[in-house]
């Protein structure tokens, strides 16, 4: 694929390379590789390979064969080859323009003199409509911001028939930021409300004007087809004196339905005047489109804010309610039920689900949910819930598609891009799910979820070097992300890379910064720095000093942070530097701090517990352990397999029985493939002399490891070097063992003195190095 | 460096830069051109007919928007240019014009060709859905009627695309599919 940043132009790339672009996009593609080194080397590198795939006999012969092998005869491309020589024609660059289908020319005079200045009709079968924000001529600057609310409230009355497809307002508005960002960038010469209408994949736009304001209100709206620029008519709508802008807007409304030729029964529809489905009052809306716009960008307390105003104005604006019942205050979903008579039907709809989800009566808000859906089928944020619905449940085809249709629908909607990405990393697809992750960038490049997003995608791939440049992003962007979850995340993988000063200034932030379950964590991230380097002294110092600081600062919020974690860093600390008791007494503090009785505690605590005491040569009471976790294995507790099998083989290799020990191990794996399980596994392969089997494991684990958990057990992922050595060593792999015992003595090379791996290993090397 | 870069340097005068700035532009161009022309010969004719234009008014010409624009405007009137008289020939001659389909005298990479078929019988096992939009395309369907009756949303059909894309050239490269 071609490395070009634009997600955009990679998607063009290989329909343009089988011919498949539309001439608009083909243009646009090609003058885009008169500037892009990356997509130009893309291109020229695959051209032979496209034009065969495009155009050779041969291939074409290729390609019918396999269809006809596996057909059943229903194949769609069977009923397709009839007539189909006559489909092809030369690429028409002409720009598609829609059929006018009447001429029609009237002139209606009401109340409000309505003019029309042009005499096309347009059809509007399955057409898709959008307003544009309406020009104020009376105040350029539009400093009330008229000419948006406006357009706000002709969307929502167009969008009440359910023959209109209209582009919903907040769609409108991200697709304008959007395309002012592109705009300004590309120094392109065309118009950008046509841009915007186009990426809008609208058919029709309206664009209008504030004439007047006073003595009354006077609008002049414009209806043109998106792609040929060809205005088919205008209307100009005046007030009477007293008239207010809703009442204008309603009538304007009319005029809107009357030019695209609905179907009949769209004029006995019931058309609520839109002051009824919204508010009367000016204010009161102006603060509640606010208060959308900062809740689609995550600014919630501007949010609710704005809403809270909105209510100042009018008490009785559902919406209103409805939006801060998911603001932190659920109780008020209920003014949004009693005052939901005075909101459209789908908003009606939204606000009974909202309430559904509070009550916890999951089955009512699905139900819910499927109905706004079925009456109306683009509805984003049905979708986007039920995706997520169908994703828990296990269906991740229906959930992909519902969350395909919900970004075709809205091809900035930045919650499917994010839900769709994870959900195709849950089920392995991590190409399609990085590819996602970067459209997601493409459209909120300023915003650091996308970038953690994936950033989350590139470690579950394995790559951490890129996962780091995304998550320094988050960074950037937003320090606090998510809690400083991604700054601790970053912090971690810059222990992995070595690149300790940059993780401790990340730690430092974190702990000076966040809230105290995130402080404790960050006191871990510190300590894990030296241990990381051997320096393991230090590291039982400034596990000492966290342990105190959780324990004063977590004491009356009953959150036990990181206090667990800490005890079993101490606990492996020890066991490495042959303080077996010691050991055994952190691991025995580790598990009371989730609970008071050992046997009481999970199976992974007591597991552990056994390998510990094993170690300690306290064998009885190891034994005794993994009795326990085979009883419950076999009275159903099935996670107590994996446990048990690995507390076994701990205890066999602790008295050195290293070929049961393998084959226990082996079987722990087999239920649970935890990175310490593979660890111990692989040494126990080592003992027992299964070199080749030891040297697949390790280095399994060398390059693929666990962000979080491989860190924690920074000492056994640094000493799989040593071990590896050994085993490249028992094989004759003389240069790898080399390469193994210098990674490991680089790594260590500040250690604490003593450390028996690094004293085995300077000697292996010294030796390794004479013979080699 | 890119065109624009080198358009800036190259109305200073500086020949050297001139004659970079067409080389990058003639460069370019081919490869545009052989992707819509099938004529090799005809392609290269369009672009040098193209370059001739532009070297005569670049200097003088106002440019609004940005050099690479303007002159791939020019590159394309040429192509349309190619375009009208192929079909008036062809329309004299009462035969189809057809400019998608292969002359007659389609050459085939005899190098190359039959390891993208074995490819594309490796790939058919795993991704079926890109040899039906091979065939579609085949048939001269649009993306968009594609996707139609492929009942795939534009995403689906990018993704199908470009994984596909990704698994032949790995294929052709290292003669596995799996990525």
């Amino acid at each position: 694929m071609t490395g070009c940043s634009e997600p955009r132009y990679r998607e063009m790339l290989h329909q343009y390379e089988l011919d498949l672009l539309p001439e608009v996009d083909l243009v646009e593609f090609e003058q885009h590789l008169l500037e892009c080194d990356e997509c130009y080397r893309a291109v020229t590198e695959f051209q032979s390979v496209a034009r065969h795939l495009a155009h050779s006999p041969d291939v074409r012969k290729c390609v019918e064969d396999i269809l006809a092998e596996t057909s059943d005869g229903t194949d769609v491309e069977s009923s397709a080859r009839s007539g189909a020589e006559e489909r092809r024609s030369w690429r028409s660059f002409v720009p598609i323009s829609l059929a006018a289908v009447a001429v029609l020319v009237f002139l209606v005079l009401k109340p409000w003199e309505i003019e029309i200045h042009s005499t096309m009709e347009a059809v509007a079968t399955e057409g898709r409509l959008i307003v544009m924000p309406f020009e104020n001529l009376v105040d350029p600057e539009d400093s009330l911001r008229l000419g948006s609310t406006i357009s706000h409230l002709l969307t929502t009355d167009l969008s009440q028939s359910k023959y209109m497809n209209v582009v919903p307002a907040q769609q409108l508005r991200k697709l304008v930021d959007f395309v002012k960002r592109d705009y300004e960038d590309s120094g392109d010469e065309i118009d950008p409300s046509v841009l915007v209408a186009r990426r809008s994949r609208a058919q029709w736009v309206i664009t209008g004007a504030i004439v007047q304001t006073e003595p009354v209100l006077v609008l002049s709206a414009r209806l043109s087809d998106v792609i040929s620029g060809e205005t088919l008519a205008s209307r100009r709508a005046v007030g009477r004196t007293g008239d207010d802008m809703f009442m204008v807007v309603d009538s304007l409304t009319v005029e809107v339905k009357n030019l695209l030729s609905l179907p009949l029964e769209a004029l006995t529809e019931m058309d609520r005047p839109v002051a009824d489905v919204t508010t009367a009052s000016y204010d009161a809306y102006r603060s509640y489109l606010e208060g959308v716009e900062a809740y689609l960008q995550i600014r919630y307390n501007d949010a609710r804010r704005e809403f809270q105003q909105a209510l100042k104005y009018d008490s009785t604006y559902a919406m209103a309610y409805y939006f801060l019942a998911s603001l932190g205050q659920p109780e008020l979903i209920a003014k949004a039920i009693e005052y939901s008579d005075q909101a459209a039907e789908r908003d009606r709809l939204h606000i009974m689900v909202s309430k559904a989800a509070i009550d916890g009566d999951d089955d009512r808000r699905i139900a819910l949910l499927r109905e706004i859906l079925q009456k109306h089928p683009r509805d984003i944020v049905a979708l986007l819930q039920l995706a997520n619905h169908e994703a828990n449940a296990g269906h991740t085809d229906v959930a992909e598609q519902m969350l395909l249709r919900a970004i075709d629908e809205d091809p900035l909607y930045r919650f499917a891009f994010n839900t769709l990405a994870y959900l195709y990393a849950r089920t392995g697809q991590l190409e399609e799910a990085l590819c996602i992750a970067d459209r997601y960038i493409s459209i909120a490049p300023g915003e650091a979820n996308p970038y953690d997003t994936k950033a989350d995608i590139l470690l579950a791939m394995r790559d951490l070097p890129s996962a780091i440049t995304a998550l320094e992003q988050v960074v950037v962007i937003d320090p606090g992300f998510a809690h400083y979850q991604s700054q601790l995340k970053l912090g971690r993988l810059y222990v992995f890379h070595g690149h300790f000063d940059k993780a401790n200034a990340r730690f430092q932030e974190i702990a000076a910064q966040a809230d105290r379950g995130m402080r404790s964590q960050a006191r871990t991230g510190m300590a894990l720095i030296p241990m990381y380097q051997g320096k393991f002294d230090s590291a039982l110092s400034i596990l000492d000093d966290g342990i105190v600081a959780d324990r004063m600062e977590l004491a009356t919020s009953g959150n036990r942070g990181d206090r667990s974690v800490k005890h079993f860093v101490k606990s492996l600390i020890y066991l490495e530097q042959g303080s077996f008791d010691q050991s055994v007494l952190e691991h025995q503090q580790a598990i009371a701090v989730h609970s008071d009785v050992v046997e009481r505690s999970g199976p992974l605590f007591r597991c552990t517990y056994a390998q510990v005491l094993a170690d300690a040569g306290r064998y009885g009471e190891a034994d005794q352990i993994a009795d326990v976790l085979r009883q419950e294995a076999e009275s159903g507790q099935v996670s107590s397999w994996a446990a048990h099998h690995y507390a076994t083989g701990c205890i066999e290799l602790a008295k050195g029985h290293s070929a049961a020990a393998a084959d226990h191990l082996r079987k722990a794996c087999e239920q649970a493939g935890y990175v310490d399980f593979r660890h111990m596994k692989a040494k126990a392969q080592l003992a027992a002399g299964m070199y080749e089997e030891a040297i697949a494991e390790f280095e399994w684990l060398a390059d693929n490891p666990a962000p979080y958990w491989s860190l924690v057990l920074g000492i056994w992922t640094v000493k799989a070097h040593y071990y590896l050595g050994r085993a490249y060593e028992a094989t004759d792999r003389i240069d790898d063992a080399i390469a193994q015992y210098e990674t490991l003595l680089d790594t260590w090379k500040d250690s604490d003195e003593d450390l028996a791996a690094v004293e085995d290993a300077r000697q292996r090397l010294v030796q390794l190095k004479k013979q080699s | 460096m890119k065109i624009n870069e080198l358009y800036e340097l190259a109305k200073t005068g500086d020949r050297t830069q001139e004659n970079r700035l067409f080389e990058s532009m003639s460069d370019r161009f081919l490869v545009l051109m052989c992707q819509r022309v099938w004529d090799a010969e005809d392609a290269s004719e369009i672009v040098q007919d193209t370059l001739v234009k532009i070297a005569g008014m670049y200097k003088d010409i106002e440019i609004e928007v940005s050099f690479s624009a303007w002159a791939y405007k020019v590159l394309l009137n040429e192509f349309r240019n190619y375009v009208r008289k192929k079909k008036r020939r062809a329309d004299a001659m009462e035969t189809r014009f057809h400019d998608e389909c292969p002359p007659k005298e389609w050459q085939a990479d005899l190098e190359l060709e039959p390891r993208l078929l074995d490819c594309i019988r490796r790939l058919a096992k795993r991704n079926l859905r890109y040899v039906r939009v091979l065939n579609l395309s085949h048939q001269g369907y649009s993306a968009q009627e594609i996707c139609q009756k492929l009942n795939l949303t534009s995403g689906n059909f990018y993704v199908a695309l470009s994984r596909a894309r990704a698994m032949l050239k790995h294929c052709l490269e290292k003669g596995d599919v799996n990525l």
